[in-house]
């Protein structure tokens, strides 16, 4: 292996290089806060929502199949039924009953939780690749559901779903959509990152690790199991919600298994361990959906294909390369190896 | 180094005629067993021998078919395995089980966290950090001081297994049980192991599974040994080295016909 | 102590307990109204039919998911483009037959040709990192996506329909009843249970059955013992898309060919082997039954205005599996 060296932008010598690449993804980092801070304001309405709206949205539920897999050790495909069922419980008591749209949120959001807990009571005792078949079973079954049963409108679904009036119209102007995406985006991502370092994360990241030891030490292992689905179900809804507004109205196409499977696809090529993937992931796919049509009609080969190359080559996914280029960075220019964990700080 | 009568210890764990079978094999067969409180007691026997099925049992990993457990008076046989620790029963694993992406800290954390209760909890309070000096004085006890930050996937298999000791000691245990501590390790480690039990609280009562005779007979005060799911001695370290079965038993030769300890092929 | 242990052991079945209950209601119900009870008129032709047609469909499951279960018994791979493989071989036996070919050589070529696929994916994508079941089983999604996409520019998104040889274009009279019923189902069903036959004779009585058996109880010693696994597996593959594609030209003429069915069909292998077990004949044959049988039945006898939840009582049985016996009928982890 040739050993190149690496000029460092800033300082001399070692010391000098390793900051200079701190600072430099720092800064890095705040552009692309800034960026997408400011999306409604730098880019075009279709941009903005096409893009900006879905990719947050979808990321949060792609979020919610990553925390389950890098936290809990638990791949779940069932979050798209769930946020199916968020947002047919919004359109349903929004268009039919006329409630106002935050209550129909609310009630969404926690009658979707409890049926997590209550799936999850049953599914808890499955583990690994058991526990991936029967959600997989589960969310064809919810699509059957939807899609059967005629109080939720059959194929066609619900539709004349009103966002509320703050939130504005997402495709005449995204601003508030927007922000609301973005909002629950980041409050989710940093209550998961506090969480990880509670108690309950801490049992869980056990349960993941070593499922048999934990019951020895004293913890409840299907318990923990059931509570982090739930919680990844609060996930799913509230993406769910949001999806209805956006899209003003759900049916049974919205959570069938080529939609399962993509949203699984985006926490992959994302990186199913860490959590930023969601968002990366979601990006990614929301820009070849929606691009991808000049060029080929064949959309789901396309990303089924890059799903393929990500699992062959990358199983860290794109959030796994970045922090690969990393780790590359700081060993050519001589910062110690990372093998050390900070306490509260997980290794991908 | 003989016992000596002292004044006569409350029953820590006490087996009546426990027995397992798995599909037509007597892992452990009709054991009856009686631990005192604090006493240092090996369970020696060669491989199959049933040893860590008996320790699955006690632990609750494994419910037996016939037979009844006691520790410290109370019948805990059907007790779920979670609920166990309650009762001050702490085990280590053969094959070390550790939370291979957390790191040393966290692992002994969430032993202790095991053991105080309180795991649901979403917060973190002021507990925790006291959880956490708990943790950093057991990784001290054990020479892992200086490895705190290391994710547990990347120690040695030295340190690994004195991670899993840690995860025993975490939880303050009155009944601490450790299946084959020594297993592949250097003899400077097996000596710092060795010096480690012999420092344990003399009020923890501690059983330990061994394979390797070595390090089981210069902590133990009493030692059982088990063949086929049976016990076949039991005794002092001196009795049972000078037992012509035990001798026998590891070194392969057969032992007289007594229909003791044959069980269905 | 015992009542210990037997308050530990009810608490976890409760959800179990109730999943039984709705179903054993379920059956009383149909039966009663099949017979008359219920303001229902008796109607023991109409119960014939749709007990027929669960246990045809209850054979098509089987074929389909005894495939799915030998794949994941020996290898541990959840092959999740089994649906993909099973609605190919259905457009492949379709073809054949458009341009005249025999139906049996049609329905011959067809599963061979999936096996062949199902070998050469197994050689190219999943030979190499065995043991790593996430990564398999999202290797066969990503291809099951890859697949079920290109059909359609190729196959339409219509349904389609093989037409049945000619000596099957009939129906068979009963004389309970006086009931007829389409002979091609009938077929499917005495193949459903040849094909089960022929398996577990095969599993039980050959070397090669053994090795199988073998494999799954303990895949490293059977490799130790100087098996060439890779050959089993190979095999083992082959067979089983063999019995997906097989599946796709018999469902294609039972029912009906479409882009959802590949769904549909990945959705009752995974419920059959859930409900089954992993790895089980018999599981599956289980399995099938109670999926077949509970599908049609719910669709027909569910009192009035509530036949579009029967796919609700799919899922009560599954839940009943699932707490009673996490690992199925007959499965072992």
């Amino acid at each position: 292996m040739k050993r190149r060296r690496f000029p460092p932008p800033l300082g001399v010598g070692r010391v000098g290089a390793v900051q200079s690449w701190r600072w430099l993804k720092r800064l890095g980092l705040a552009g692309i806060l800034l960026v997408v801070l400011l999306v409604p304001q730098l880019f075009s309405t279709f941009f903005a929502s096409t893009i900006g709206v879905q990719s947050l949205v979808l990321g949060i539920a792609a979020a919610s199949i990553i925390f389950l897999n890098a936290i809990v050790g638990m791949v779940s495909l069932a979050q798209t039924a769930l946020y199916g069922i968020a947002a047919y419980t919004v359109a349903k008591l929004a268009v039919e009953q006329g409630v106002d749209p935050w209550m129909a949120a609310l009630v969404a959001v926690l009658i979707t939780v409890v049926v997590a807990l209550m799936f999850g009571a049953v599914a808890s005792r499955s583990e690994g690749i058991y526990f991936l078949m029967i959600t997989l079973a589960s969310a064809v079954i919810a699509y059957y559901f939807f899609s059967q049963v005629t109080t939720f409108g059959s194929h066609e679904g619900i539709n004349g779903v009103v966002p509320p009036a703050l939130l504005g119209k997402p495709f005449v102007d995204p601003t508030g959509m927007y922000y609301a995406a973005l909002i629950c985006s980041v409050l989710i991502y940093l209550l998961i990152w506090y969480l990880r370092r509670t108690p309950f994360g801490y049992a869980l990241q056990g349960v993941r690790d070593e499922p048999v030891r934990m019951r020895a030490l004293g913890f409840n292992v299907p318990l923990l199991r059931t509570a982090a689905f739930g919680f990844g179900a609060f996930m799913a809804a509230i993406a769910g919600v949001l999806l209805v507004w956006y899209n003003s109205n759900i049916s049974p196409g919205a959570i069938d298994l080529t939609r399962t499977i993509d949203l699984l696809t985006i926490a992959v090529i994302g990186g199913l361990r860490r959590l930023e993937g969601a968002w990366i992931g979601a990006l990614l796919f929301t820009i070849v959906q929606t691009y991808s049509p000049k060029y080929t009609d064949r959309f789901e080969t396309l990303i089924g294909l890059v799903f393929l190359a990500v699992i062959l080559a990358s199983p860290g996914g794109l959030a796994g390369i970045l922090g690969g280029v990393d780790r590359w960075v700081r060993r050519r220019i001589g910062e110690v190896g990372t093998a050390t964990v900070a306490p509260g700080q997980r290794q991908p | 180094m003989t016992t000596v009568q002292a004044a006569p210890r409350p029953v820590a764990l006490r087996l009546r005629g426990l027995s397992c079978h798995f599909g037509g094999v007597h892992a452990v067969a009709g054991v009856d067993l009686e631990v005192a409180g604090g006493e240092r007691r090996a369970i020696l026997g060669p491989n199959g021998a049933g040893k860590t099925t008996l320790f699955n049992l006690i632990s609750g990993e494994v419910f037996p078919t016939a037979g009844q457990i006691e520790v410290f008076g109370q019948v805990i046989t059907w007790v779920p395995s979670r609920k166990r620790i309650r009762l001050g029963l702490t085990r280590t694993y053969q094959t070390s089980r550790l939370f291979r992406m957390l790191s040393v800290l966290e692992n002994i954390y969430l032993a202790v966290l095991g053991a105080e209760g309180g795991h649901m909890r979403p917060v973190r309070l002021r507990q925790d950090r006291e959880y956490r000096t708990r943790a950093r004085e057991v990784a001290d006890r054990v020479g892992l001081a200086d490895r705190l930050d290391a994710a547990a996937g990347s120690l040695s298999h030295g340190e690994q297994r004195q991670l899993e000791v840690a995860l025993g000691l975490a939880g303050r245990p009155k009944i601490l049980m450790l299946d084959e501590p020594a297993a592949g390790l250097s003899p400077a480690e097996r000596g710092s192991l060795t010096g480690l039990l012999l420092s344990l609280d003399p009020a923890v009562t501690l059983l330990v599974v061994e394979h390797d005779m070595d390090v089981a007979l210069r902590v133990a005060e009493s030692v059982t040994v088990m063949h086929e799911g049976r016990i076949v001695a039991e005794g002092s370290p001196a009795d049972i080295r000078a037992n012509q079965r035990v001798h026998d038993l590891y070194l392969g030769q057969p032992h007289s016909p007594s229909g003791e300890g044959r069980v269905g092929a | 102590m015992t009542l210990r242990r037997l308050r530990a052991e009810i608490a976890h079945r409760m959800a179990g307990g109730l999943a039984l209950l709705v179903l054993v209601i379920a059956v009383v119900w149909v039966l009663a109204r099949a017979v008359g009870l219920f303001g229902a008129t008796a109607n023991i032709s109409l119960f014939l039919i749709v007990t027929l047609n669960g246990l045809t469909l209850a054979g098509l499951y089987f074929i389909v998911a005894s495939g799915f279960t030998l794949i994941f018994g020996l290898m541990r791979v959840v092959n999740m483009a089994h649906g993909s493989l099973y609605l190919l071989g259905g457009y492949i036996g379709l073809r054949l037959v458009q341009n005249h070919l025999n139906y049996w050589l049609a329905l011959a070529l067809a599963a061979l040709a999936i096996g062949v696929i199902g070998l050469v994916m197994q050689q190219v994508f999943l030979r190499w990192n065995q043991g790593q079941d996430l990564r398999q089983a999202l290797i066969t999604i990503a291809i099951s996506v890859v697949l079920a996409d290109q059909m359609i520019p190729y196959f339409g998104a219509a349904a389609v329909a093989i037409n049945a040889p000619g000596g099957l274009n009939s129906s068979v009279r009963f004389g309970l009843g006086d009931v007829r019923y389409p002979t091609v189902r009938l077929v499917v069903l005495g193949l459903a249970v040849l094909i089960g036959v022929s398996l577990w004779y095969a599993i039980q009585h050959t070397r090669f059955g053994m090795i199988i058996r073998a494999g799954v109880d303990d895949r490293a010693m059977t490799s130790a013992l100087g098996v060439n696994v890779q050959v089993v597996f190979g095999v083992t593959f082959f067979i089983g898309a063999l019995l997906a594609g097989l599946g796709g030209v018999l469902g294609g003429t039972m029912i009906a060919l479409a882009p959802g069915q590949d769904a549909s069909f990945l959705l009752s292998s995974l419920v059959v082997v859930i409900v089954g077990g992993m790895g089980s004949l018999a599981g599956a044959l289980v399995g099938a039954l109670a999926l077949g049988l509970v599908d049609q039945l719910s669709g027909v006898y569910l009192p009035a205005g509530y036949t579009n939840f029967s796919i609700l009582l799919t899922f009560a049985l599954l839940v009943f599996v699932l707490a009673m016996r996490p690992t199925g009928l007959f499965g072992r982890r």
